[in-house]
């Protein structure tokens, strides 16, 4: 990985846009970045983490709150939003990565979160957000990254690191494993072991199909025993549906020879049956009748009843009107002769004056002849032509005439296509004379029981032939399945898969423990090289390295020495990262944060010397104080390509960076 | 005064040896009554019908007791209708009914075997 450039926009203590381009190349692969102490070199190499892998660690190992990575005099004038874009290339392809973030803020206007934002590109086409990660690490893991994008004062506790029975460590060594390209042979071992595993479960399910071949073997066993059977009564069936036909055949011949005979019963019989239909018809037709004569024998007067009803009804009205006129006219009488005796109208009150008195006399007179003519006696009397008219009540329930002329006339039908009938089975009797009737009676029932077990063959026939067809197609059926099973896979050829990829696979695993060690002696060797390139005396003749990739110095005789200075243990850092880029199967750029921070002119002399011969790109974060000898300055210094600055603003919160004279 | 005479009445009803040949007839071959006295009210029922007096009575030979008033008029249905529709009768009802029956059944017998139907038969009137 190579880095053209970092682009920061109020980021940390950067405030508004700063841009930092590395122009290096092959004869120009350092760029020296100068600044005081807290004034923003580390927040520019942590700008370059920060766009990579989206979180900024502190030298503590703490990852630093994203809303605080925004520059605070920009967020003091109401800014609210930081990036950083970086560019990089890889392998002859270029990238782009811009990474945002925009904080939320309290009521109070405090800093309260950040919400972030990744757009990637790679040669100018934009990389799909969920592979934007995926990328990244692919151009630099961020495990190796502590190598790489190195900041020297946390290398220096690099034994403590790798020492601890923690995931960190195990992340360092897999991180070193995954720089000499120890995964890509873990990653032919598993594909062997998946292959095999693949081999081995196809083995097992051939040995399935065996067993569901050998159950469909069963089954269609059994199905062709049904289908024989079926076959065989079907045979059967046809036989006897033969024989019957035949014996249809004979009985049809000798009832040839009676055929007008024949025809005469068959008729006589259809005539006789419905003789006696018609017989029980008319049996009901006459119980009908005959209760309804029981019912209504009183039909032939009905006619005469109703005039008489009505003439009694008449004749009442008539009476009960005289008997209400006279009570009306003894009442009338009775008032006339007490208001005569009072001398005052018994309605009113008031005095009848003598010249009415006559008037009244006259009508009481008057009354009394009505009366007595309304008192002669009625014959019949009111009471006898009520007692008449109940009497007559009942012989008005109308009687059922209809009825009685619609049974008879059907009788009547009946009874003429009796006769009728009668006359033609008398002359089929004269006709039928002197023949044998039982016999063709005889012939006719057994043809009928023939017919009758013609019909129970037929049925056999189509249920056998069913059962056979049926039969039939199961069998088709579980053939078909039986080939499908037996054509899955070629057993012998899996067998010899499983067999290859297993034996393979333990091939793979030692070549995985030999190439661990043998990749580890290289960098041993490469690191002890360098070591002894970097020091300022050849007090230790190697560099060790366990099976945790921590470091040892040894002398000539083998004896270690537990005891090293600050200075010591940054250059054995150093000569391990130099190592593994050296042994890398990707090789690119190295940042190195305060690098020589105690490390004596002597030892920075010798590493300025040779690190622009181990690496592609160097970009060395210094400290302004950090005076270059004359023998560093004339062996570096021609193979600088770019010097930087980091300077401070008007407000101690703001830095700046740019190109130094 | 009618309560009295009715008493006087007849408890037992006879027919001539031709009324019985009719209800013979009339039940057995013609089939239309199931029981005789069905044959013996419906006889009465025409001859009321047809304003028939005893002087139309056929010669009728040996009359015999043929029914009980209890079972042939257990309501006295026939005796009201004959007391209603001929006042004149209403001394003594059941005592007509037996020459009422001679003539209906003759009627019905006679009119039957001309080929006439029975309903035409109780719903005719009078021949005159």
């Amino acid at each position: 990985m190579i880095i053209r450039s970092v682009e920061m926009t109020n980021f940390m203590p950067y405030v508004g846009e700063q841009k930092v381009s590395f122009d290096t190349s092959k004869d120009h692969p350092v760029v020296l970045i100068y600044g005081e102490n807290n004034r923003g070199k580390s927040s520019l190499f942590s700008s370059i983490k920060w766009a990579m892998y989206g979180e900024v660690i502190d030298r503590t190992g703490r990852k630093v709150l994203e809303e605080n990575l925004l520059n605070d005099s920009a967020f003091d004038d109401g800014e609210r939003v930081f990036s950083v874009t970086l560019a990089l290339e890889s392998d002859g392809d270029s990238y782009l990565i811009q990474r945002t973030a925009e904080i939320s803020t309290d009521r109070e206007g405090k800093r309260l979160s950040s919400k972030q934002k990744v757009i990637m590109r790679k040669n100018s086409n934009f990389v799909e957000h969920v592979e934007i990660q995926p990328t990244v690490n692919q151009i630099m893991n961020k495990e190796i990254s502590i190598f790489f994008l190195c900041d020297m004062e946390v290398l220096e506790d690099y034994e403590k690191l790798v020492k601890d029975d923690n995931l960190a460590a195990e992340g360092i060594k897999s991180a070193i494993e995954d720089i000499l390209g120890v995964p890509a042979i873990v990653a032919v071992r598993e594909a062997l072991k998946s292959v095999s595993s693949e081999a081995y479960a196809e083995i097992k399910k051939n040995s399935e199909s065996s067993k569901e071949s050998t159950r469909i073997q069963n089954e269609i066993s059994l199905e062709e025993e049904k289908f024989k059977k079926a076959k065989t009564e079907l045979s059967k069936a046809i036989a006897r549906h033969k024989e019957k036909e035949k014996e249809k055949e004979d009985l049809d011949k000798q009832l040839a020879k009676h055929e007008q005979s024949s025809e005469l019963i068959g008729i006589e019989k259809t005539l006789l049956d419905q003789e006696a239909i018609d017989l029980k018809e008319i049996e009901r037709l006459r119980s009908e009748i005959q209760l309804a004569m029981r019912e209504s024998w009183w039909l032939p007067i009905s006619h005469l009843v109703e005039s008489k009803y009505t003439e009694t009804q008449n004749a009442t009205e008539i009476a009960a009107s005289r008997n209400s006129s006279l009570s009306a006219k003894n009442a009338r009488l009775s008032a006339l002769a007490g208001s005569l005796e009072s001398g005052s109208c018994g309605e009113c009150g008031q005095g009848i004056p003598e010249s009415k008195k006559s008037e009244i006399t006259q009508q009481i007179e008057k009354l009394k002849v009505e009366i007595t003519e309304l008192q002669i006696p009625m014959v019949p009397s009111l009471e006898s032509l009520m007692e008449e008219s109940k009497r007559l009540s009942r012989f008005r329930v109308p009687p059922k005439a209809a009825l009685i002329r619609s049974d008879e006339k059907s009788i009547r039908l009946l009874l003429n296509e009796n006769m009728k009938r009668r006359q033609r089975l008398n002359d089929i009797s004269k006709q039928l004379d002197g023949i044998d009737k039982s016999e063709v009676q005889q012939l006719n029932a057994k043809r009928h029981t023939v017919s009758s077990e013609i019909g129970i063959t037929m049925v056999s026939i189509k249920t056998e032939n069913t059962k056979a067809v049926e039969a039939e197609k199961e069998i088709s059926a579980l053939q078909s399945k039986y080939s499908k099973l037996q054509s899955v896979v070629d057993v012998n050829e899996v067998t010899i898969e499983h067999a290859v990829a297993s034996y393979l696979s333990i091939i793979f695993e030692k070549s995985v423990q030999n190439f661990r060690e043998t990749t580890k002696r290289e960098v041993e060797k490469a690191a002890s090289e360098i070591f002894k390139q970097l020091v300022s005396k050849n007090a230790f003749s190697n560099l060790e390295i366990n099976e945790n990739y921590g470091l040892r110095l040894v002398d000539d005789s083998g004896r270690s020495f537990d005891h090293r200075g600050a200075g010591v243990e940054q250059v054995v850092a150093l000569s391990l990262i130099l190592a593994l880029g050296r042994k890398a199967v990707r090789s690119g750029c190295l940042v190195l944060d305060t690098p020589f921070a105690r490390l004596d002119d002597v030892h920075r002399d010798n590493i300025l010397h040779y690190l622009p011969l181990e690496s592609e790109q160097v970009i060395l974060l210094l400290q302004s104080g950090e005076k270059l000898s004359a023998k560093s300055a004339d062996n570096l210094l021609p193979r600088v390509s770019n010097r930087y600055e980091i300077t401070i603003g008007e407000s101690p919160k703001e830095s700046f960076i740019r190109k130094a004279v | 005064m009618e309560q009295e005479n009715i008493l006087k009445d007849k408890a037992q009803v006879g027919l001539s040896i031709e009324g019985n040949d009719h209800i013979e007839y009339l039940t057995k071959v013609y089939k239309w009554f199931e029981d005789g006295q069905d044959a013996y009210r419906t006889a009465c029922a025409v001859a009321l019908a047809r304003g028939f007096n005893e002087t139309d009575l056929p010669n009728v030979r040996n009359r015999t007791t043929k029914y009980g008033i209890g079972t042939l008029d257990p309501i006295g249905s026939l005796r009201d209708l004959i007391c209603i529709m001929r006042p004149d009768l209403s001394a003594r009802p059941y005592a007509a009914s037996e020459w009422l029956a001679e003539i209906g059944l003759n009627v019905i017998r006679t009119e039957l075997d001309t080929g006439a139907l029975l309903i035409d038969i109780l719903e005719g009137e009078k021949q005159s």
